[in-house]
């Protein structure tokens, strides 16, 4: 073998080995706590498409109702200017899209439909389209539309995070707030001498018992802590009766529901009110912050959406057999929303119950003694939809929040 | 190395130079080391070189008309380039690729609205924007173009707003009503209400067994939210008519004043629940600088829920609205009630404001009346206590009275369909 053919040979080997190694786009990345992508090979920006993680929801998979979750959301890195997805997606993120593949040798992506930004969060949000199972499509790349050279590379979709990864490396397990909620029943009173600040004991009352199960919340850090209500008695007897509970709270332990950021660090930026009892001392307060959505609606990587729902009961002046014709007076009196139930979470609760027990057997014809007095089965009074408030906001998943607390 | 170049020490040294080439142009493919470097900023220049000011959100079809929208801060670049008129300018209308030229406006082609920041560009004669087609804007030299636009046929919120607000101060106004019951019985006013049993009929029957009645109107309020805020706490649930000594009953009875929940007489007619109306913008900026005050439940003042845009007042283009949104304006009707008799205590005078498309006019305001059937079945009082009317057909008080839009000003919201 002459040199000249030799040297042909080595240069044809090794400029194949260029090539081969020199992955602009389609080898798989390595994904980790560092970052990757970034292949503007034009050079004016080397962080471009710089991304830590795709990750698509994986917990309706299987199943036919609701549909699967499609939705792959890739993390930008986050408190770089320079690796900003806006910078190459625009603010409505339709400068870029997503090419889906079912594996790293797949020449026939299917591309996103509809594409979201936040660029609070630096996240890009993309839906798989199409009818196949989208637990089919491993890897993701997101890409400009004008210049295709500018992608991330072959990105794997994950389907498990852990809370570092939508927490990224500025802010600390230590001060994720876990929000519990739980219930407590709230009970009222119907009748000739009831009123919403007080009960008068009537001759021949016709004492009712109206009630109502309301929502409430508790917090849980690493630094601090609030703790959810006791039962309460009324203040004095019901007409001789000792048998009600004002408020009942006992036996509905608290349950982990989503997590909210102690302060306001991006992209957790809304702080969130809640209320903590019926009654007590700091009932209400801001419980943490929540992340916004991006352009299209959906959350940062890894987040849920969740939302206040307010169930606004009517005031009660109940009519019936037991009642004078125009009906009796009752306690539950809502003129300055105090009756309104609130709850935040992600879809929309079952309607809101007030119940009646009328009466049965009235109070004392002389005296409006009510130890004898007797009441009917509970009916429903009242079945309150829940109504949306500010739009959706987004929070940690409680699926992250394992061990934290 | 001499001109023997085939010779064994150039191989060698080429057998080094090459791997470490390699080595040297596979940078992208390990993690990187990201720090504060030099970058081409898309958001602070576009098309051919005007920083930061030629800019466009979005291009708008609608029928041979594209509307082209600055995006904030362009106005003055956009002036100064096109001319108030826009006639030193011209829309390019592109094919898919965005760079094919397939038409451009001419001189009366084009029109610039400054109030509005935006160019309605007319689609030259046998120019047909095809799938996916795109527009631009450029001087009649062609020294300044803008970047090409997708040409579409629908907005969302986001693409409406545009890159430099945040969609997230959107506030979306929602329109609810509270029906308020007013007391009508010989002798009463707006002040006052007794016990006494009159004989005088509050019926159209003119049975006097009839003698207490409820004048029955609902009132429109309104609503806002944002994703930091909204005002939804104005809304009440309802409101029971004070009686003496701090009570909330009134000659024995608990009496709604105001019920902003639900029909007493209907459980289906839901016309205290929010129904989303149309969309606002939180802060004065950009085109959103008219001030749009509303009342967002009883006994609270109007108050501020955001600004809108105005609408054109450029000649040719007088009264429209920058592409995508839509025109609405305030319509009123000042109730009068002094005519209802027997007497009552429903003030005359109160306004009822509705914010509708100007070509529609909301239906006309209602008050209606509960009454009967007669003595302590409903309807009268006897001296100490008095029985609510029970009907449940409610009849017309008087004659509705119209809303007019008279004196006031259009603007222009965002479509509810689009929040």
């Amino acid at each position: 073998m002459s040199p000249r053919y030799k040297l042909c040979l080595l240069a044809l080997g090794l400029g194949t080995l260029a090539v081969t190694g020199c992955d602009v786009g389609q080898g798989v990345k390595k994904l980790g706590s560092t970052v990757v992508g970034g292949t503007d090979v034009s050079g004016t920006n080397a962080d471009a498409f710089a991304v830590t993680l795709a990750y698509r929801d994986p917990s309706n998979d299987g199943t036919v109702t609701p549909a699967p979750i499609r939705l792959v959301s890739i993390q930008g890195v986050r408190g770089l200017n320079s690796a900003n997805l806006v910078n190459e997606c625009g603010a409505t993120g339709t400068s870029c899209a997503c090419d889906f593949f079912t594996s790293s040798s797949d020449t026939s992506p299917v591309t996103s439909t509809t594409v979201g930004i936040s660029s609070q969060n630096n996240s890009y949000s993309c839906t798989i389209p199409g009818a196949v199972a989208p637990s089919n499509y491993k890897y993701v790349k997101l890409k400009n539309l004008n210049n295709a050279t500018k992608n991330t590379g072959l990105i794997n979709i994950k389907t498990v995070l852990v809370i570092e990864d939508v927490l990224g490396t500025n802010l600390t397990k230590t001060n994720v707030r876990g929000i519990f909620g739980y219930s407590c029943n709230r009970t009222f009173f119907e009748g000739e001498g009831v009123s919403a600040a007080n009960i008068s004991c009537v001759a021949g009352q016709h004492l009712g018992v109206i009630s109502a199960t309301y929502n409430f919340y508790t917090f849980k850090s690493g630094v601090d802590s609030n703790l959810p209500g006791s039962d309460a008695a009324f203040p004095a007897d019901i007409c001789k009766r000792n048998n009600f509970l004002k408020i009942q709270c006992t036996g509905n332990t608290p349950v982990l529901h989503y997590g909210f950021y102690l302060s306001s660090a991006d992209p957790f930026v809304v702080g969130i009110t809640m209320t903590r009892a019926p009654e007590g001392d700091n009932l209400t307060a801001t419980y943490g912050f929540a992340a916004l959505p991006d352009s299209s609606g959906n959350c940062p990587t890894g987040l849920m959406k969740i939302r206040p729902w307010v169930a606004q009961p009517a005031s009660i002046i109940p009519t019936g057999p037991t009642c004078p014709a125009n009906g009796c007076p009752s306690s539950f009196i809502n003129s300055n929303n105090s009756l309104n139930n609130t709850v935040v979470e992600q879809n929309q609760p079952s309607n809101f119950i007030v119940t009646r027990q009328p009466n049965l057997i009235a109070c004392d014809a002389t005296t409006g003694d009510c130890t004898n007095a007797q009441f009917n089965g509970a009916v429903q009074a009242e079945s309150v939809a829940y109504q949306s408030q500010t739009p959706v906001v987004c929070a940690i998943p409680p699926s992250l929040l394992s061990g934290l607390f | 190395m001499g001109p023997k170049i085939y010779g064994r020490k150039a191989f060698a040294l080429l057998a080094i130079l090459l791997p470490t080439l390699v080595i040297t142009a596979c940078l992208n493919a390990e993690p990187k080391i990201l720090g504060q470097q030099g970058k081409f900023d898309f958001s602070a220049f576009n098309g051919s070189g005007v920083q930061g000011q030629f800019l466009f959100n979005y291009a708008l079809q609608s029928g041979t008309t594209v509307g082209v929208q600055g995006s904030t801060n362009s106005k003055s670049a956009i002036i100064g380039t096109c001319n108030l008129n826009g006639t030193s300018c011209m829309c390019q209308f592109l094919a898919a690729d965005g760079t094919t030229v397939l038409g451009s406006t001419n001189s009366s082609q084009i029109l610039y609205d400054e109030s509005g920041n935006y160019f309605n560009c007319t689609v030259p004669g046998g120019v047909t924007i095809p799938t996916n087609g795109q527009i631009r804007v450029s001087n009649l030299d062609g020294s300044v173009v803008s970047t090409a636009m997708a040409i579409s046929s629908s907005l969302t919120v986001g693409q409406l707003i545009g890159s430099d607000l945040d969609a997230n101060h959107v506030r979306t106004v929602y329109r609810y009503q509270c029906e308020y019951n007013y007391l009508q019985k010989a002798g009463t006013s707006a002040l006052s209400f007794d016990c006494s049993n009159q004989v005088t009929s509050c019926d159209p029957d003119n049975d006097s067994s009839k003698s207490f009645c409820m004048l029955k109107a609902r009132f429109p309020f309104f609503l806002y939210s944002d994703s930091f805020s909204n005002n939804f706490a104005s809304k009440i649930a309802d409101k029971l008519y004070a009686g003496g000594g701090g009570t909330n009953t009134i000659c024995g009875d608990e009496i709604k004043q105001v019920n902003c929940v639900e029909s007493d007489t209907d459980s289906t007619d839901a016309f205290g629940t929010p129904v989303k109306q149309f969309g606002l913008y939180s802060q004065a900026t950009g085109i959103w600088q008219q001030a749009v005050s509303l009342p967002s439940g009883p006994d609270q003042p109007s108050s501020s829920f955001g600004y809108a845009a105005a609408v054109s007042t450029t000649p040719g283009n007088v009264g429209n609205c920058p592409p995508g949104l839509i025109k609405r304006i305030f319509f009123t009707s000042t109730i009068v009630t002094s005519d209802i008799t027997p007497s009552n205590n429903f003030p005359s005078g109160l306004i009822a404001t509705e914010v509708a498309d100007p070509t529609i006019t909301p239906v006309p305001f209602h008050i209606g009346k509960l009454s009967g059937p007669g003595g302590v079945l409903g309807g009268s009082c006897d001296g100490a206590k008095c029985y609510l009317p029970q009907s449940t057909v409610v009849a017309g008080a008087k004659p509705d009275q119209n809303y007019t839009s008279t004196g006031q000003t259009a603007f222009c919201v965002i479509p509810g369909s689009m929040l």
